[in-house]
This record gives structure tokens, C-alpha cells and sequence, in this order.
């Protein structure tokens, strides 16, 4: 088809064309209706899916330290505290986030499988990451691997090698990075160490025991910490919700979820006001591995890349 | 019209079609620049560049202004459709066609004007802006890096890492225009 206006124009006639034929029929009357039983209908998926809910807080004044107990199970000491991650950014829905492999460009057909594999140590202070993420259809793996060393854990200096194989391998230099518990708040890291920000959490006591939960017959502690969030020119920092599960016996880590939404003064549509989740993670493998010098190997950041 | 104060999570927000022509006409020449650095052609330029708009088009409701600024969204796109058109040695055109958008033949005066259009330089246009501003864009937007990470390297915080990047592309854009 031949149009001599500017291309640009006729890219915007048919992307508004486009827009036209894709917007919702205006029927809101049954929309509605359907709205007052989809909440009932997602909470019963969610009973479905977890099983038996039981929401209880009373511990009783002799009850352990949940939080004491989950920090604990969560910090690394002299040997090598390993665990894989399954799961990763979610949509506002709770489907897989699009991110990670390209796709076909649609919403999401795929469901990729993400997997976080890492190992920690305190003795001396080292932690390693490594992201794949496999797109089922065709096999492909993206993987991204993180190696962070402390020369000393009060100052905190640390590399990050962060390799990709589908790209030319990079390197970035991350500064100044905070003790192992607080790394967190390093954005670079906050994707390879999933663990770090319910660690900081709980080590900065905003977690609050929130009951137990019942999964395939197994009793979970529910814990709770919310982060509040700010409005700001040109955005917003959300505000978070993180739900932490874990073994009510042994403070295993099973799941966590983070949760997001706009403060209520930040000028943005409402939807974006309600909480949604934006990651979730299963904790599929939890286990303690002696330091020796197959795990110390583990540890080894590659001269090249290093500053 | 009447769409210019509308914020980009607004315009995506917006089911009329005219919002959504605001937003592309408000970030066409950014994504069209960064085609025009990687790709040869004003052909292929222009394919890509329409079906980047496509797919946020289709996926417009998936856009989350917590995670970072709209051109930010954007790019990253644009970015996923450069990883498949290298791997398929064309350029993706399904999304296009599921939204029934009209496939057209451009004519040698069109091509130039593309070109022309987007013969920016964006290095020299980096260089008007702030540095603090220049450097946190080509942290998040050339580099991928996330907010925190600029924030930590440039002693920051991640909010006002965000608000330089959001203030040099909108310097940008506003730039770009008044140098056609």
C-alpha cells in the first residue's frame, strides 16, 4: 500500500486505528456484576491451592523467637549455606513476568521456568548467584551469573561479575556495597539475592508474625513486613509488602512473595493503588554445605574481572 | 489533543486511541534515533520502530511506573525486538498483524525523511544535558543497570537516580524536537 504522507503520520493513524479495535466493549453493567464474585473466585483458587488456611497469632508469652529463628536460618556461618530459588518478577495478574528471554511479543504465552541457584558464606565473606531462566518452547537458556567478593565486611568493597552467555561478557563494578545483610539495598544484587532483602527485613525487626498457613498438610509461619513507600515528581518509590513462609518446626524457608503498590498520594491511575504482587519465589532447595575446597572454588571471582 | 499534561502512566492508562497517539507521537523520535544507530536502513528502521509501538500497544497494561519511566519500558522493547530480528534475520511482524495494522511500502521521499528525521546525534545531544543527568541515562538506558545500582555508584538515592532520568529523556525529547 503506497501513502505519500510522512511515515510517521501514517504510523500514528494506524497505531490509533489499532488502539480503536482493541479497546473493551463498554458493557458495565454485567462487568460489574462479574467483578462482585471474582474476588470470591480468586480466594477460593487460592484456598484450592494452598489448602487449609488457619490464621492464628498467639504464640503465647513462651513461644520461640519466630523472627529470631527465621533470621538465624537464613544467615550463613563457617560453612556454605546453599539454596535454590524457583520463580521471579510476576505481572500485576501474578503471571510470569515477560523479562528474561525476548518473546513473541504478546502477553506472555510462555511460562519460563527461573531458577536462582546460590551460595553464602560468612567465613571468609563471600556469596555467589547464578540466574538461568529456560524458555520451555524452544530450550534456550539465558543465564546470568553473579560473583560477589568482600575484601572486608565492614567497608564492604565487593565486585560483581556479571556474565551473560548470550551476550558479550561485561563487567560492572558495584562500590562501597554494604555488609553481606544489607545487600539488599544494591539494586544489582537485589535480583541475584532474593533472600538478602527478607534477611535485611528481618534483621531491622519489621517482619510481624502473621500465623500459620497449611501447604500440601504442612504447617507454615506467615511473616509480614511492610515497607512504606513515597510520591515523587515524575514517579514513585511503592510501597512493599513482604510475605514470608516458612517451617513452622524448623524455620525452613519455603516462599516468599513481594507485593507492590503506589502510595495513595502519588499521581497515578487507582488501579496501581491496590497491592500486587511483583515477585514470588518458591524455596525449593535449603540445605548447609561444608567449606571445603570444592566449595571454596565456588567463591572464586575471575581475576579479569575484577577493577 | 488536549493530551500534553497527561503523565505516560496516564496516556497508557487511557483505552481512547488518542492517548495513545499522544504517547507515541511523544516518544517516537527517541525510539526511532535508537533504531536508527543499530539498524542500516530507514526501511528497516521503520519496521522496528512500528513494531515496538505495536507491542507496547498491545501490552499496554502491563506498563508499571514503579518500575521505571515509560521511554524506559519502552527501550527495553525495543531492545527484546533487536535480539529477534538478529536471531531471525527479519523483523518480527506478528504483533502488527494481529492488531490488523496496515503494512505500507514506502516511497524514496519517505525513506529520506525518515533518515533526516532521525539523523540525530545523540552523543552530541547527551551533552546538552546535566552530567549527573547524562550519566544516569546512559546507566539505565544504555547500560541496563537498575536504579539502585546507579543510585549506590553516583551517591544517591534510587528516587532521585529515577528523577534524573526521567528529567534528562524529557530534556531529550524537548531537544530532539527543536533540532528538526
Amino acid at each position: 500500500m503506497t501513502d505519500s504522507r510522512d511515515p510517521f503520520d501514517l504510523l500514528r493513524a494506524d497505531l490509533e486505528r489499532a488502539a480503536t479495535r482493541t479497546q473493551p466493549a463498554p458493557t458495565p453493567a454485567p462487568r460489574r456484576r462479574r467483578r462482585a464474585w471474582r474476588p470470591a473466585l480468586a480466594f477460593a483458587a487460592v484456598l484450592a491451592l494452598a489448602g487449609t488456611i488457619v490464621i492464628s497469632t498467639d504464640l503465647g508469652a513462651d513461644g520461640p523467637d519466630v523472627i529470631a529463628e527465621a533470621a538465624a536460618a537464613l544467615e550463613p556461618g563457617d560453612d556454605v549455606l546453599h539454596m535454590v530459588l524457583d520463580g521471579g518478577p510476576v505481572t500485576r495478574s501474578g503471571r510470569p513476568a515477560p523479562e528474561g528471554l525476548s518473546t513473541d511479543g504478546g502477553r506472555t504465552s510462555r511460562r519460563f521456568t527461573r531458577r536462582i541457584e546460590q551460595w553464602s558464606t560468612t567465613s571468609p565473606l563471600r556469596f555467589r548467584s547464578r540466574r538461568v531462566v529456560i524458555d520451555p518452547k524452544t530450550g534456550s537458556r539465558d543465564t546470568t551469573s553473579f560473583g560477589l567478593e568482600s575484601t572486608d565486611s565492614n567497608t564492604g568493597t565487593a565486585w560483581a561479575d556479571n556474565s551473560w552467555d548470550r551476550q558479550p561478557a561485561r563487567t560492572s563494578t558495584v562500590k562501597e556495597l554494604a555488609p553481606y545483610g544489607d545487600s539488599a539495598e544494591v539494586g544489582a544484587l537485589r535480583t541475584a539475592d532474593p533472600a538478602a532483602q527478607i534477611r535485611a527485613q528481618l534483621k531491622a525487626g519489621t517482619f510481624k508474625d502473621n500465623g500459620t498457613v497449611t501447604r500440601k498438610g504442612t504447617t507454615l509461619r506467615r511473616l509480614v513486613a511492610t515497607i512504606p513507600g513515597k510520591a515523587a515528581d515524575g514517579g514513585y518509590v511503592p510501597e512493599r509488602r513482604l510475605v514470608y513462609l516458612i517451617d513452622a518446626d524448623t524455620y525452613t524457608p519455603r516462599e516468599f512473595e513481594t507485593l507492590e503498590r503506589a502510595p495513595a498520594d502519588a499521581d497515578v491511575p487507582a488501579r496501581f493503588k491496590s497491592f500486587a504482587p511483583s515477585e514470588r519465589f518458591t524455596i525449593t532447595t535449603y540445605d548447609h554445605l561444608p567449606l571445603d575446597d570444592a566449595t571454596r572454588a565456588l567463591f572464586a571471582v575471575p581475576r579479569d574481572n575484577r577493577p | 489533543m488536549g493530551h500534553e499534561r497527561d503523565t505516560d502512566a496516564a496516556l497508557l492508562a487511557d483505552p481512547a486511541a488518542e492517548a495513545f497517539g499522544a504517547f507515541y507521537a511523544r516518544h517516537v523520535d527517541v525510539i526511532g534515533v535508537y533504531f536508527r544507530r543499530r539498524a542500516p536502513r530507514a526501511d528497516l528502521v521503520y519496521a522496528l520502530t512500528a513494531e515496538t509501538f505495536a507491542r507496547a500497544l498491545a501490552r499496554r497494561e502491563t506498563f508499571d511506573p514503579a518500575k521505571g519511566p515509560a521511554i524506559a519500558w519502552l527501550l527495553g522493547i525495543a531492545k527484546n525486538l533487536l535480539y529477534d530480528t538478529g536471531r531471525q534475520g527479519r523483523v518480527a511482524a506478528q504483533t502488527r498483524q494481529r492488531l490488523q495494522m496496515q503494512r505500507h511500502v514506502l516511497n524514496d521521499e519517505q525513506l529520506a525523511a525518515i533518515d533526516e528525521r532521525l539523523d540525530v546525534d545523540l552523543d552530541r545531544l547527551l551533552l546538552t544535558l546535566p552530567p549527573e543527568q547524562r550519566d544516569a541515562i546512559r546507566r539505565r538506558v544504555l547500560d541496563d543497570q537498575p536504579y539502585a545500582a546507579i543510585a549506590n555508584d553516583t551517591a544517591c538515592s534510587p528516587l532521585v537516580a529515577r528523577q534524573r532520568v526521567s528529567r534528562g529523556l524529557t530534556a531529550l525529547r524537548r531537544t530532539a524536537k527543536d533540532l528538526r
